[in-house]
């Protein structure tokens, strides 16, 4: 009994210095700037300014930032699974000459961050002429050595007997792939989707070493911008431009938090 | 089965290896020659230098500076980061109601961008009107200046992190841990073993692979700290939070020294090799 | 003059340096229906794979209506197969599952929608056509498995142990069902199995199997009746066969079978009989010694060890010397607590082996 109850209370009392960020970082976006510095803190905004989102919003081309979010992380995710999908087939389903070499080629790119390559990158996507667009923004992230490996366990799940059943059936090769794999994997692909949509549409490092223009700028980009700018004076205005652009994926996060927890659950984790 | 039916596995993997080859791969023997020769007009390289660029930079204090400040940083935010998720991961593995809305809660910050994470800790850190501070005076502690003090900036930097990542290891702890099987510690409970003896002979070194694994994500993931010192500090205070991944970046965008970008971020690879190969052998034995 | 419908010849299968099948050659009429018994690892399911196309030869050639197969991919041989874990499409309701087959070789839906629903009537799943595989019994699951293959109407049936995974009792009947399914419908099949009740009850014509080697090929009743070797008499006895060695003699025109539990006459050996003064291994079945309970003095008797009840029949386990002797008796034949039994040599029914091969050298009902 006291142990449930020493439980709640440590976790409880761990919540509050989590939470409680969030809930300053929604109380500041609404508060107007006079009440934003006081001597002391109002805990709830006196006059809410709801135009604070607004304003944010239009201090900067957001709205083609959140586009080019959209189109780079949708293509991103969109390849790595392609790309992972036929990779993880070849590996888990087709016996070859140094199958085992590939997958331990493929794995090791894990150990490799983009913050070593990224310098090298960018002299080859200087020399391909691909700063600045879309393709110098997704080109790098199109295979995912995790993908690849998560989808390789749920292939390797689905049983010969069934295989074999498909190929009497008359399915085998690509159209296996599509009919029997896929839609047999599909806790795995949606996991990996969400992690990978998340990761990407979140990442600062590789669009602000690939993007000087506001055309292809991504969303946290923006934002990052915006803190230049507003550091010390508008912190309102700063924490809403913060709220908008993580909201998405704090949405989409409570809506499948079930298919986000799923992932690790799932046992892909355990080397 | 034809040679093009033999060929097809081949096939598939072929565009993942170009992919990987082109932009995981050929970066880092680009790398070395980018190390090796001096940089010439824009982003073509000049004449071979061989090791010189090396020597430069083993001379620049600000390098071994940076070198300190990161390991520091990975030392302490790596291991304390995971000790924490255990911990959590520990109380939340128990069948009591409500668990499950504690785990999304403390997930949450995971799927926040760096950038609103910067903006936020900006804000809650700020010498002016930060309400971090305020909290402390009511507590009778006078005001620490978090993010403009050389002492307490990496501090701050970790402590950012670890509010970042925590649930993400603890979500892998918990996974981990409710796979172990249970009558292990029923076993061990009739043995005598009170819960420290199971927690020390049993459930730790059980995770052993599961702490390996994280320790090798936490690794790479800590590169993450370029965003926050980007963001926040800018390598500063007086370079006190510059780290080796915002060094390179210097050295590459502002100081359009190609090659000694190219030699910091060969030398941060190395550390991360060793650093790996470390903890494979601590934890693998 | 027709080809017959499967035919074997020389087929021979190598998995690395381990020699599974050695040139088996076997004929299989249309519309027939063949089962391979044998043990585990004694090279049905191998045999089975490669008609499928599942594994590769490595000799000797396979010709199904008379055209060679062993080039042609599986998924263009006419053939369907029912797996022993039904491998079922889990994702995909009953109705896709025996559609997916058919669409993916062409058939128009139309067509198709007619197939699925003719065979569902005829294995009463009509009503579980929108479930899912998970949903399903293990009885249900295998008659879906079934139907996949009906549905294909193929040239050939290949059925790998599919009944292995059922409760007893859903086994019986389904293998009476199967039994019905196959005369209706008049397809070739070729089973296989390792239980001899299923081979037995199931088979036209059965093949029995031993370590890749053919021991046997015939009708079940005469591979019951005379079983060519040792081992496809032990295979095919339950609980198991009891087995002594013999003497023979000869007395006048019959010939004598000296054992220890009691002396055989076999009043008309053909010329094939071992000669007198040979010895052998002589076989005889449970259920083919008569066996009797008035205490004759004179008449050795066998104490009971164990007695199991079946039901209809008993069986009674007892010893002769080092060997195990067992007996299966109609029931009311029985008394109540039997002590001991005597055999009456007279009516048994009596297999010779040799006894350096284990071929069999005769069979006869003892006079």
């Amino acid at each position: 009994m006291s142990r449930r109850v020493a439980t709640y209370a440590i976790l409880l009392l761990g919540l509050l210095p989590l939470a409680f960020p969030f809930y300053w970082m929604i109380v500041t976006s609404l508060k107007p700037k006079r009440e934003v510095f006081t001597s002391t803190p109002e805990w709830l905004p006196a006059h809410p300014a709801w135009d604070n989102f607004a304003t944010a919003w239009n201090a900067e081309p957001f709205a083609r930032f959140f586009v080019n979010s959209v189109v780079v992380t949708v293509a991103i995710v969109g390849l790595q699974i392609v790309l992972g999908a036929l990779a993880a087939f070849a590996l888990a389903r087709f016996e070859f000459r140094g199958r085992r070499a590939f997958f331990w080629v493929i794995m090791a790119a894990l150990i490799v961050p983009v913050q070593v390559t990224f310098i090298a990158n960018f002299i080859t996507l200087a020399h391909l002429g691909w700063l600045n667009t879309y393709a110098g923004l997704i080109a790098p992230y199109a295979a995912s050595a995790f993908g690849t490996f998560l989808l390789r366990q749920a292939f390797l799940a689905v049983p010969r007997q069934l295989e074999d059943a498909a190929r009497l059936d008359g399915c085998s090769g690509l159209p296996f792939l599509w009919h029997i794999l896929l839609p047999l994997s599909r806790p795995t692909l949606l996991a990996f989707a969400l992690v990978a949509v998340v990761t990407h549409w979140n990442d600062y490092f590789w669009p602000l070493i690939v993007t000087s223009n506001n055309s292809v700028r991504t969303l946290p980009i923006g934002l990052g911008m915006f803190i230049g700018q507003e550091v010390t004076t508008d912190w309102n205005l700063l924490m809403a431009a913060s709220l908008f652009v993580a909201a998405p994926m704090l949405l989409l996060f409570f809506f499948l938090q079930r298919y986000f927890v799923q992932s690790f659950l799932r046992g892909g984790i355990r080397g | 089965m034809t040679a093009l039916g033999r060929g097809r596995p081949y096939l598939y993997l072929a565009p993942t290896l170009v992919v990987l080859g082109a932009f995981t791969y050929l970066p880092i023997a680009r790398l070395v020659e980018m190390s090796l020769r001096a940089p010439g007009l824009g982003t073509s390289l000049g004449a071979w230098t061989g090791l010189g660029t090396y020597a430069t930079l083993f001379h620049n204090p600000l390098f071994w500076r940076a070198l300190g400040q990161t390991c520091t940083y990975v030392f302490i935010s790596v291991p304390l980061t995971m000790a924490l998720a255990l911990g959590l991961a520990l109380l939340l593995n128990q069948p009591l109601r409500g668990l499950g809305v504690f785990r999304t809660l403390y997930y949450t910050p995971v799927v926040m961008p760096t950038v609103a994470v910067a903006a936020l800790a900006l804000w809650l850190f700020n010498s002016n009107g930060g309400i971090v501070n305020y909290f402390l005076a009511r507590l009778g502690v006078s005001p620490v200046p978090w993010l403009v003090s050389t002492t307490w900036v990496l501090p701050t930097l970790i402590l950012v992190s670890i509010w970042k990542n925590l649930g993400y290891y603890m979500l892998i702890y918990l996974a981990a841990l409710q796979a172990l099987p249970l009558p292990l510690f029923d076993a061990a409970r009739l043995d005598g073993a009170g819960p420290i003896a199971r927690f020390f002979s049993i459930t730790l070194p059980l995770l052993r692979p599961t702490t390996f694994f994280l320790s090798v994500v936490a690794l790479i993931a800590s590169f993450q700290v370029f965003d926050f010192v980007n963001l926040m500090t800018q390598g500063g205070p007086s370079n006190a939070s510059n780290v080796l991944v915002y060094f390179a970046y210097q050295q590459g965008f502002s100081y359009l020294q190609l090659g000694m970008a190219a030699a910091v971020s060969l030398v941060m690879f190395a550390l991360v090799l060793t650093l790996l190969g470390f903890v494979s052998w601590a934890l693998n034995r | 003059m027709t080809p017959p419908a499967l035919r074997f010849a020389g087929v021979g299968k190598r998995f690395g340096n381990t020699r599974v099948l050695e040139d088996f050659s076997l004929e299989i009429a249309e519309g027939e229906f063949f089962v391979l018994l044998g043990p585990s690892g004694c090279g049905k399911t191998t045999i089975l794979r490669m008609t499928a196309g599942l594994e590769s030869l490595s000799a000797g050639e396979i010709f199904l209506r008379g055209e060679p197969i062993s080039r042609t991919p599986p998924e263009r041989r006419d053939i369907a197969m029912v797996f022993q874990d039904y491998a079922l499409y889990p994702h995909m309701t009953v109705y896709k599952n025996m559609a997916f087959g058919l669409r993916r070789h062409g058939v128009p839906h139309v067509e198709a929608d007619a197939r699925i629903r003719k065979t569902a009537g005829m294995l009463a799943i009509e009503h579980l056509l929108a479930r899912r595989p998970h949903q399903l019994s293990g009885g249900q699951q295998q008659r879906v498995a079934l139907g996949r293959a009906i549905v294909r109407d193929p040239s050939l049936y290949l059925m790998d142990e599919p009944l292995s995974n059922l409760d007893a009792q859903v086994r019986s009947t389904v293998r009476t069902e199967i039994k019905e399914l196959q005369r209706r419908l008049g397809v070739t099949t070729l089973y296989v199995t390792h239980d001899q009740l299923e081979a037995m009850t199931l088979a036209d014509r059965m093949a029995v199997l031993h370590e890749g080697v053919v021991q046997q090929i015939g009708p079940p009743i005469e591979i019951y009746r005379k079983p060519a070797n040792e081992f496809v008499a032990r295979f095919l006895a339950t609980p198991r066969l009891n087995v002594f060695d013999g003497a023979i003699e000869r007395d006048s025109g019959h010939l004598l079978v000296r054992t220890a539990i009691g002396v055989f006459r076999w009043a008309a050996p053909g010329l094939g009989a071992p000669p007198a003064g040979a010895s052998v291994r002589v076989g005889l079945r449970p259920e083919e010694i008569k066996v009797a309970f008035a205490s004759n003095a004179g008449v050795s008797q066998f104490p009971v060890e164990l007695v199991e009840l079946l039901g209809s029949q008993v069986l009674l386990f007892s010893h002769s010397g080092d060997d195990q002797l067992v007996t299966c008796t109609p029931a009311d034949a029985v008394p109540a607590q039997p002590t001991s039994f005597a055999i009456e040599a007279a009516g048994c029914t009596v297999h010779l082996f040799d006894r350096g091969g284990g071929d069999a050298l005769g069979h006869f009902v003892s006079a």
